[in-house]
């Protein structure tokens, strides 16, 4: 979080630097026509993602590496009109090109239904070891998301995905141990390490957009709210919208038209 | 072709780097070295253990050591002052402090009695000694992440015993105030109180809430001394360890805004007692020496060495003839040595 927040401070930058717009994909209209036909590893691989049409007929299009006019002719053979390109940072990026191409897979599904049948199984036949073993991976799950996001590890889209859809799961389990007799029924560890991730999950995005703060001279007030973003985030990843309301788009974006990359002009 | 060697001499800080600075130099040197000093108090843990001694640990980690039993409480207290002895042992060697000022801490029942059987104890020691010495760094030599280091210690220490809470709270107090003092970057005063409380502070709530909730207890005692035994208490701290006290003076002389951090342990002690928390004299005596030892000056003039060193020895004399008591340590005396 506070960690994908200072990537996307560091793509502001190297926008500016690139004397380019920078755009926020979360408060972009997402035209899902104009994505249509490409091939989303090819899209991460060069790092761009076309977004909509803006209103003078420039495909507006979100790049995360330097818009040299090598690349902005490539992409612009790819899309087959004249393009717009805008900066955003390379982590919003995966995100979009994820949403924006879901891998629709027949099997997983199968899969899923498979897992909660079984999972459904346990809970009649063995209520205790399943609910034990449920709230362990629960755990674990959260606890990996959150590290990996606050270090900015490699790996933390995927495992905070995971641990996004693992977060209310979590919650509950958190307060059922809070208000019933819990550790009557279930061993007192399990039930120790349930409550333990979640607090220390949550103390940790607070700490670590507390360290931001602390280096960078910003306010603590908005540290402490990090748990209740994460939440947001959460419910927004289990409603994955398939498109996004219009918004007023980027501040600054470059035309392919102009006759060099460095001109821009305000949105 | 033979490449003449380079005339331009490099700078220390250029060419300096952690893994160079370790005493001992070698990997292995170091554990054998741990495992040397944590030898002694391994083999005091199983003779106390044959004699039946069972140690008792409080506070919020205190199932978990119940849990290793009364021997593996002292294995386990035997490796932490191993381990901890071992890096107070390097940082005065690599600070060129005469290694003599440490004989009050090492060579008394005190340690031998901690080291030997309350692992809690020692990592409290450790941690908040550690604390201190990353906030003087923040405070006194102006680097920012010492802050950091202090909250990150505290929260571990605020485990092993909740009073540590009270170094958080003088910390964040004080740390605008003394680090206005000296020249560098201004800091913000919000994000750095920050830092030094939330960590212990979410440590010491996550840990309430649970024991609260697994136990039905809170974990945490209150049984106050009064106004004047705390007073008295804090004043018999201080009187113990003659080196902290000794060590305050050049403080006082050099760097006199370093005391508001300097003189937390024994504020600590005062609210301690008010408040009727747990605590040890024992426990203090470690504390207050330990912190003496780590803020030493680096590299002291003859004078000022030999004069720490003649007050170190004559801490371990009056160590020796009235040593700090707890209860916990009379019934070891008691118990293993027949006192």
């Amino acid at each position: 979080m506070a960690l994908t927040e200072s990537r996307r401070d560091h793509f502001r930058t190297l926008a500016a630097d690139w004397n380019c717009g920078y755009v926020e994909l979360s408060e972009e209209w997402i035209d899902p026509e104009v994505q249509a036909g490409y091939d989303p590893a090819a899209l991460a691989r060069d790092a761009w993602l076309p977004l909509h049409v803006d209103d003078e007929g420039y495909v507006l299009v979100a790049v995360a590496a330097e818009p040299t006019p090598e690349r902005i002719a490539l992409i612009e053979e790819a899309v087959g009109a004249p393009v717009c390109v805008a900066v955003t940072s390379d982590v919003d990026l995966a995100e979009a090109i994820r949403t924006a191409y879901p891998k629709r897979n027949r099997l997983r599904w199968i899969a899923v239904v498979a897992a909660l049948l079984v999972v459904g199984t346990a809970l009649v036949t063995a209520p205790v070891p399943t609910v034990v073993v449920l709230a362990l991976v629960t755990s674990a799950g959260f606890l990996a998301g959150v590290a990996a996001t606050v270090t900015d590890h490699p790996a933390a889209p995927l495992a905070r995905d995971v641990a996004l859809l693992l977060t209310p799961l979590l919650y509950a389990l958190f307060v059922a141990a809070l208000v019933l007799p819990a550790a009557r029924v279930f061993p007192a560890w399990s039930v120790g390490i349930t409550m333990a991730s979640l607090l220390a999950g949550n103390a940790a995005l607070v700490y670590a957009d507390l360290l931001d703060a602390f280096r960078g001279g910003g306010a603590v007030g908005p540290a402490l709210r990090a748990p209740l973003r994460w939440l947001l985030y959460s419910a927004v990843a289990l409603r994955r919208p398939s498109t996004r309301e219009k918004a007023r788009h980027g501040d600054r974006t470059v035309h392919s038209g102009s006759p060099s990359v460095a001109a821009v002009e305000r949105g | 072709m033979a490449i003449a060697p380079s005339t331009v001499a490099v700078p220390r800080w250029q060419r300096w780097s952690e893994a160079e600075e370790r005493w001992p130099a070698g990997t292995v040197t170091r554990w054998l070295l741990r495992l040397g000093l944590a030898l002694p108090f391994a083999g005091l843990a199983l003779y106390a253990e044959s004699r039946g001694f069972a140690p008792r640990s409080a506070g919020p980690l205190s199932a978990v050591a119940t849990a290793l039993g009364p021997l593996g409480l002292g294995l386990v207290a035997a490796a932490a002052t191993g381990f901890a002895l071992a890096a107070l042992g390097e940082r005065l060697v690599r600070w060129q402090v005469p290694v003599r000022v440490g004989v009050p801490l090492v060579l008394g029942p005190a340690l031998a009695y901690t080291g030997s059987a309350d692992p809690l104890a020692v990592l409290t020691v450790a941690l908040l000694a550690l604390a201190v010495e990353g906030f003087l760094d923040f405070a006194v030599a102006g680097q920012p992440e010492g802050a950091v280091r202090a909250g990150l210690m505290l929260s571990g220490a605020v485990l092993c015993d909740p009073a540590a809470i009270g170094y958080a709270l003088a910390f964040a107090a004080v740390a605008p105030f003394v680090a206005a003092g000296r020249r560098g970057p201004s800091i913000h005063a919000a994000p750095t109180r920050a830092v030094l409380l939330f960590p212990p502070l979410a440590v010491l709530v996550g840990a309430v809430l649970l024991t609260w909730r697994l136990t039905g207890v809170a974990g945490i005692g209150f049984d106050s001394a009064g106004l004047l035994g705390a007073l008295g208490g804090a004043a018999v701290a201080v009187v113990h360890t003659p080196l902290y006290a000794a060590v305050a003076v050049v403080y006082a002389v050099r760097r006199p805004r370093a005391l508001a951090a300097y003189f937390t342990p024994v504020a600590v002690v005062f609210v301690t007692l008010l408040a009727g928390l747990a605590y040890s004299a024992v426990t203090n005596y470690l504390l207050l020496t330990t912190i003496a030892l780590m803020a030493v000056p680096r590299s002291p003039s003859r004078r000022l060495g030999a004069f720490l060193g003649t007050v170190a020895l004559l801490q371990w004399a009056q160590l020796i003839t009235w040593p700090p008591m707890s209860p916990a340590f009379e019934e070891w005396l008691r118990v293993v040595w027949g006192f």
